[in-house]
Order: structure tokens, then C-alpha cells, then sequence
């Protein structure tokens, strides 16, 4: 038997090593290959040959509704044979720094949504999706309630690029838990600011540090930040949605009169003691969990958490009820929900006609994901014979119906000026933020909010400037000034600018 | 002048043989690092250097039009105070985390290396487990075990330690000794093992030798065992000292930098930088320069502790001799 030298070794291990360096190399053109044949299978049309197996990647974030759409997916491709779906489901977080890279490497899914605080015209800029107008039928687009499509949201001219998931609602009224509240004795639901304290401090009291006033998913910045713009709104500010840019007298809002009242309601409950001390530790999901569990009376999230209680505690006994104002103020509105865009397909998808099949199945009563999703109470479609038909759910008609009675349509800079897209990509955030600010004040953490508030107010105005010079768009755009938050802002107040 | 001549040209071939000699180790070494330095390079080495480009660029990240923006990044780094905020709480972590560390795994890996000692491998692996379990677990758990309702604080309550329950991660000043600990349970295995490895060099001579001498379980361990140990000791130092200077995964899962920052280290800062933004694009490029400082930083701190270890080191030979 001949011995293996070291020279024999080395040239097999370098024999070895290049094996493994070609079979890299092949492993790649073969990838490209198998890309190349999907490519030349699926035709230049982008139609389905009906003989061929189609794998549809659908990626997104749709949590509150992941059991409809299993069952959805389930129907679909009973349906469609040919058509196998891949679907991911991610956090809002992981979308966001998966889809890029995706992209980028140009193997984006066939189907997946415009990643949050992007604009449909940015990302048209960056060529990621194409028009659906091709691949659905008109009695599909005929099917959407006409609110629904919005120019820079949904279309762009005559081109239909993204669908919205829902109809917009506010994403900020109060749920209460009835039974904690009639352990506590409060026999009514608060309205003010100091019957909600009132009633969060009885609740506090006959809870003996078992039961609490008020709950939140503090941990997530974001919901603090929808919290306190709610509710500065509601006690008659003029500030904007969440992630939405609007002065007031030239300024951002964040230390007017409105946000004061809200943030020192905020900090009388913490001193109360009446905020559910792992409110700063836990995000909205947990929170939502220990509400139905009956440790809080009172918690601020919205339509999506009908869904999830409906399935995990279908006895809870709950009600909805607005945002709590200041003593007396009446008159006051919340911001309306904006419509936003949301899903739309790949503009390199080789199957754009299976996505669009996809799409259309989606949106369509009979495949079951609408209207399963409306009669749980999880959204309002954007499909207004759906909900016609399977709106069912009390709490959810009550939120609807107190959604609508109280909020009112804020303006929009991007309906003022198409430079407002640009603005929106140039703009940073500026910290500590309104909703690290609110988990401040929750923590104890902050014992004087309002320099913090001028703070934010005067850094948030230096940077909009800043971002408007920077795209070219007047700094007034910002400024609305025949605003009057007790009404609708219209296309005819828009005129009138 | 020919036996100068035999001697030149034996020398030129002996200085041939040995160049060809080295070569030949080289290659060899090469060839069994050829793997590793190849990952390195695709997965350590290249994100560097993007990094360090990036750091240059204004960018999202989400969009193609990155623009050069010099050293701009680093100038605004050096006015953040939430950057500095950050900095301060990642070196004040590593500060905390890295002495209880060497102390407590030491302390078990000298119970576990007695041999005597009944049951040691169930120990062991029981004191491992942490390690391996997904540190987003942990983080779970632990914010129901440390919850205000949780069975920590009823247990606390129960034995009259506290009177009200203690909101171990929603109050500053608690937040960020609480994820010490936690973190301090889940990676002590490690440095445990570490250790083992270090005491387990430690020839039975040495303990026979000394318990003639009359020397107790402390004597033996502080004046002979200790000093034997110390350069592997600086080697988890470092070790230890450069993870945590690193840590992301728990702080993300518990606290998410929270409450108010109070958490918040340098990986919690450049992921919130670079992914989310409640208004606007998020900024790449910014959270890319704070990595790149940060990385230069935690450079220096494993330079320094190096040569404190080598230090260290000689005066242990020194006294030795």
C-alpha cells in the first residue's frame, strides 16, 4: 500500500479544496440557471400555462390575522392546483431589514408590502413594484370602496401599484374590562380626565396590587407615541397621526397646551399608582394578554385585539369607549385613520398573474380571509359588501361606530405638495421621542416632562426645516392654517390654501 | 579557499533547505486555515468594510440614493448624547458583569473539578444549560419570572424580604443590574468550562505538595492555584470583557434599551438607528458610524487588557522564579 506524502497530501487537499470552490461556483450558475428556466417557463406575459407548478412567496406582516390566512392559503391552492404558496410571516422589524436584501439580490417575494414609514413613490422610484392594472379584472377594482384608492398611496396616475390591508381606523380607543370595573364599583365609563383617574385610582384601590387602573404595551415606543398623539388630539390639539409631520403656529406640537394636559394626566395615574407596573417591561401583545386576564380596567389599542380575545378568551367581558378628554373640553376629535399603503407584486415576479390570482382570491368573500376577518373583528375590509354582510361583532361595530363619531380627517402634507414624498424620506427622527418621553414619565424615570417636551418641539422644528430646504418644499406646507380639528379637512379646504 | 568555498555553498544550502522548510510549514498552515480565514473574510471581513463605508454615507438603507458624506456621521456621533448615553451603559454592563463573572464561574468550576466530588458531569452540564439555551427564551421567561406579579417578587413577599413587589426591570436604577444577573446565570456555563479547562492543567502534584505542607483548601487556592491559573484568567477576562461589550440579544428581548434608555448599550442604539424610525427613513449610515466607533473602542479596551494580562503574566513568572 503506497503511503500518502505530505506533498501527496498537499496536492489532494488543494484538488479538494478547488472541488469545493467549483462546486460553490456551480452551486451559483445553478441557481441562476433554475432562475433562468422559471423565467422562460412562466412566458414574457407573465400568465400561468396551466400545466405548470407555480411557488408564490407572499411575505408580510399580518399577524392579527395568521389563522385566517392559513385557512385562506389552504382554500387557494385547493383552488389552484398549479399554484403552491410560500408564505413568511415577519415582524414589522425583520420585513423591514429582510426586504431589502431581498430585493437587492433580485429574489424578492411575488407578493409582499411596502415596508412601514416608506412611500409608495419612493419605492416606485427604486423599481420595486409594477401596476396591477394588467392582471386583475375591473369587476375586482369595481368590488373596492372607492376610498380605498388614494393617488400616492394605491395609484400613481392611472397605475394601480398596492392594495390597502384595510380600511382605515384609528388605532387608539379605550377597552374596558367590565368586570374589573364592577369589582371596583364603577358603574360608569369614564369620559373625562378626572373620571378616568378617578375610576383607574378606585380600580387600583379594590385591586390590591393585584389589579390596576390602566395597561399598555409600554416597551413599544411606538404605541406610547400613538397613545399621547391620540390623546393630545382629543384634548384638542393640532397634531398629526403618528409618523405624520404637521405644525401648529409654525412649530411642532409636542409642547402645546393639549400634549401638557396629556402628559400630566400621565403622571398623575403614575403617582396614583393606578399604571400597571410592567407596563414599561412588556409590549402591546402582553399587555393585551394581562387585560383579558383581569389585571387592568382600562387599555388603549385598537380593532385587532377583538380578534385575538375572541379566540383566547371568548368569555371576557369587555366594551369599548373613547379616548378620555380634559374637564370640559367638548368638541374634540381624534386623528382619523389614513389609509396606507400595503401589499402589491414584485416588479422582477415571474408569476405576476398567479400574485394577482392571489390577490384577487384574498379580497373575494368566498374565499373566506374578508369576511372571516370582519365577522372576528380583526378590520373593516375595504370591501364594503363584506362588511355589509359580515359585520357582526358587537365590540367591533361599537368601535367602528366610536371611531367614526369621534375622530375627523387630519390634513396631509402629501395631498399639499408632491415634494411632501421627498420630505418624508429626508426627514429624521428626533430623540428622545414623544414615545420614549411618555415611557419616561410611565417609569418614573422623567419627574419634569415639559423640558423635555420643549425639547423634542424645538429639535423636531429645527429638523423639518432642516428636510424641507433639503427637498425644496416650503417649510409653510407644513402649516395648515384654516384647520379646524373639530371637522373633516377636505379636498375643498385643500382648494382654498 | 576551497574548504571557504564547500563551507559558502553548505550554508547557501542549508539556508535553501531551511527557506523551503518554512514554506513548506507555511503552506501547510495555510492550508488548515484556508477554511476559517476564508468565512472570515465572507462573513466578518466584508460586513467590516461596509460598515466603514457606510459610516460615510447618508443613508437608509431602504433606498438607493446613498450620498458621500464624509466624516459627517462621526461629528454628529460626537454631539449624541444618546449615543454617549449608550456608550457610557455598555462599558458600565461590561464593568458590572465581567468581575462577577470571573468570580461566580470560578467558584463553581472549583467545586466541579474536585474529583471526589459525587455527580460532578450532571453538575456541569446543569450549570451549562443556560448557555445553550436561546437568549430570547431567557427573556421571556425572566420578564414573567421577574414581573411585578411574577413569582420572584411573590417569593420575596412571601419571606418578608420586601413589603410591596420590587419592578426589577420598569425602574431605572434597578434595570440594569437585573440584566446583569440574568445575563451573569445564562453565560456562567461558559467561562465555567473556560475555567475548568485552566484548573484541569493544574497537575494533582501541586495539591498533594501543598497538603503535605499543611496548607488548606483557601491557602492552596489563593497562594498556588490562583496565581497558576491567572493567564488563563486574563484570556476569559478579555473574552468576557469583549462579549459583553458586545451585548445585544437579552437587553433587546427585556428591556428593548428601557425604561428611558436606562438600557440602552451601543447594539440596542445602532439597531434602533439603522432599522426603525417612527418618522422618516431610518439611518444606516449613522448607526453604521456608531458601529464602527464603538468597534474601534472595544478594540482598544481588548489591546489594553491584553497587555495587562501580559503584564500580569511576567510578574506571575517573576514571583515563580
Amino acid at each position: 500500500m503506497k503511503t500518502l506524502t505530505r506533498r501527496d497530501f498537499l496536492k489532494l487537499s488543494g484538488a479538494g479544496l478547488g472541488a469545493l470552490g467549483l462546486t460553490g461556483l456551480t452551486g451559483c450558475s445553478n441557481s441562476s440557471q433554475d432562475s433562468q428556466t422559471a423565467s422562460t417557463d412562466s412566458g414574457s406575459d407573465g400568465k400561468n400555462n396551466s400545466d405548470e407548478q407555480v411557488t408564490l412567496r407572499v411575505v408580510d406582516w399580518s399577524d392579527g390575522s395568521a389563522n385566517r390566512r392559513e385557512e385562506f392559503h389552504q382554500k387557494f391552492m385547493d383552488e389552484h392546483p398549479d399554484i403552491a404558496v410560500e408564505y413568511t410571516m415577519l415582524t414589522v422589524d425583520q420585513f423591514k431589514n429582510t426586504i431589502v436584501t431581498l430585493i437587492k439580490s433580485g429574489d424578492g417575494p411575488d407578493l409582499f408590502p411596502i415596508p412601514v414609514g416608506m412611500t409608495l413613490n419612493t419605492v416606485l422610484e427604486e423599481n420595486w413594484y409594477q401596476p396591477l392594472n394588467d392582471y386583475v379584472t375591473a369587476e375586482f377594482e369595481k368590488s373596492f370602496d372607492p376610498d380605498s384608492f388614494a393617488e400616492g398611496v394605491t395609484h400613481v396616475g392611472d397605475d394601480w401599484y398596492t392594495i390597502t390591508e384595510v380600511m382605515p381606523t384609528i388605532q387608539c380607543l379605550f377597552f374596558y374590562n367590565q368586570d374589573v370595573l364592577d369589582q371596583a364599583g364603577v358603574t360608569e365609563v369614564p369620559h373625562t380626565y378626572s373620571e378616568f383617574r378617578q375610576a383607574c385610582r378606585q380600580i387600583t384601590e379594590n385591586g390590591h396590587g393585584s389589579v390596576y387602573g390602566l395597561i399598555d404595551g409600554g416597551k413599544q415606543v411606538n404605541r406610547m407615541d400613538v397613545l399621547a398623539r391620540s390623546m393630545a388630539a382629543a384634548a384638542g390639539g393640532k397634531i398629526a397621526a403618528t409618523s405624520k409631520v404637521l405644525t401648529d403656529g409654525g412649530r411642532a406640537p409636542y409642547d402645546s397646551d393639549a400634549m401638557l394636559q396629556v402628559m400630566g394626566l400621565l403622571k398623575d395615574l403614575t403617582d396614583d399608582g393606578s399604571i400597571h407596573p410592567d407596563t414599561v417591561n412588556i409590549s402591546a401583545p402582553e399587555a393585551r394578554e394581562l387585560f383579558a386576564q383581569g389585571q387592568a380596567g382600562f387599555l388603549c389599542q385598537g380593532m385587532w385585539c377583538i380578534t385575538q380575545w375572541h379566540e383566547d378568551y371568548p368569555d371576557l367581558n369587555y366594551g369599548v369607549m373613547a379616548v378620555p378628554v380634559p374637564d370640559g373640553v367638548t368638541d374634540t376629535y381624534v386623528q382619523a385613520g389614513e389609509l396606507s399603503p400595503w401589499i402589491g407584486i414584485y416588479s422582477q415576479s415571474k408569476h405576476p398573474q398567479a400574485a394577482a390570482d392571489y390577490l384577487m382570491a384574498l379580497f373575494d368573500a368566498e374565499f373566506g380571509y374578508q369576511s372571516g376577518c370582519v365577522s372576528d373583528g380583526t378590520f373593516v375590509s375595504v370591501i364594503p359588501a363584506v362588511n355589509d354582510a359580515y359585520m357582526t361583532n358587537e365590540v367591533m361595530i361599537d368601535y367602528y361606530t366610536i371611531a367614526g363619531e369621534t375622530s375627523k380627517t387630519v390634513p396631509s402634507i402629501t395631498m399639499r405638495d408632491e415634494k411632501a414624498y421627498d420630505f418624508y424620506t429626508e426627514v429624521t427622527d428626533v430623540q428622545p421621542s414623544l414615545g420614549a418621553i411618555v415611557q419616561g414619565v410611565i417609569s418614573q424615570s422623567i419627574t419634569d416632562y415639559e423640558p423635555y417636551l420643549t425639547e423634542l418641539a424645538d429639535a423636531s422644528t429645527k429638523e423639518w426645516q432642516r428636510a424641507c430646504e433639503a427637498v425644496g418644499m416650503d417649510y409653510s406646507v407644513l402649516e395648515f392654517e384654516n384647520w379646524d380639528p373639530s371637522r373633516d379637512y377636505t379636498q375643498e379646504d385643500y382648494d382654498a390654501l | 579557499m576551497n574548504k571557504k568555498a564547500v563551507n559558502a555553498g553548505q550554508t547557501a544550502e542549508t539556508s535553501r533547505k531551511k527557506f523551503h522548510d518554512r514554506v513548506i510549514v507555511n503552506l501547510w498552515c495555510w492550508l488548515f486555515m484556508a477554511a476559517a480565514v476564508i468565512f472570515y473574510i465572507l462573513f466578518q471581513g466584508y460586513p467590516i468594510l461596509c460598515s466603514i463605508w457606510y459610516s460615510l454615507l447618508d443613508w437608509s438603507g431602504l433606498t438607493t440614493n446613498a450620498s458621500f458624506v464624509g466624516l459627517a456621521n462621526y461629528r454628529e456621533l460626537l454631539e449624541d448624547q444618546l449615543f454617549w448615553n449608550a456608550f457610557a451603559n455598555s462599558l458600565k454592563y461590561t464593568a458590572m458583569i465581567v468581575p462577577l463573572e470571573l468570580v461566580v464561574s470560578l467558584f463553581f468550576a472549583y467545586i466541579l473539578n474536585n474529583e471526589k466530588l459525587k455527580g460532578r458531569g450532571i453538575f456541569r452540564t446543569i450549570y451549562f444549560i443556560p448557555v445553550i439555551t436561546t437568549a430570547s427564551v431567557v427573556g421571556i421567561i425572566m420578564i414573567f419570572i421577574l414581573g411585578v406579579q411574577g413569582p420572584l417578587n411573590y417569593l420575596l413577599n412571601w419571606l418578608h424580604i420586601t413589603d410591596t413587589s420590587v419592578n426589577f426591570l420598569g425602574t431605572a436604577k434597578y434595570a440594569m443590574p437585573t440584566l446583569v444577573a440574568i445575563s451573569l446565570w445564562k453565560d456562567c456555563g461558559t467561562y465555567m468550562i473556560y475555567w475548568l479547562a485552566g484548573l484541569q492543567g493544574v497537575s494533582s502534584d501541586v495539591y498533594e505538595a501543598a497538603a503535605i505542607d499543611g496548607a488548606g483548601r483557601g491557602k492552596t487556592f489563593f497562594y498556588i492555584v490562583l496565581p497558576l491559573i491567572a493567564p488563563t484568567g486574563g484570556i476569559i477576562a478579555i473574552l468576557c470583557a469583549i462579549n459583553s461589550l458586545k451585548v445585544f440579544d437579552i437587553i433587546k428581548t427585556m428591556t428593548e434599551g428601557g425604561p428611558f434608555y436606562a438600557t440602552d448599550v451601543i447594539a440596542t442604539f445602532v439597531y434602533r438607528t439603522a432599522f426603525s424610525s417612527e418618522i422618516g427613513m431610518p439611518r444606516l449610515g449613522y448607526a453604521s458610524a456608531a458601529a464602527v466607533f464603538f468597534g474601534i473602542t472595544v478594540i482598544v479596551v481588548g489591546l489594553i487588557l491584553n497587555m495587562v494580562k501580559n503584564r500580569l503574566g511576567k510578574m506571575n513568572q517573576e514571583v515563580s522564579q
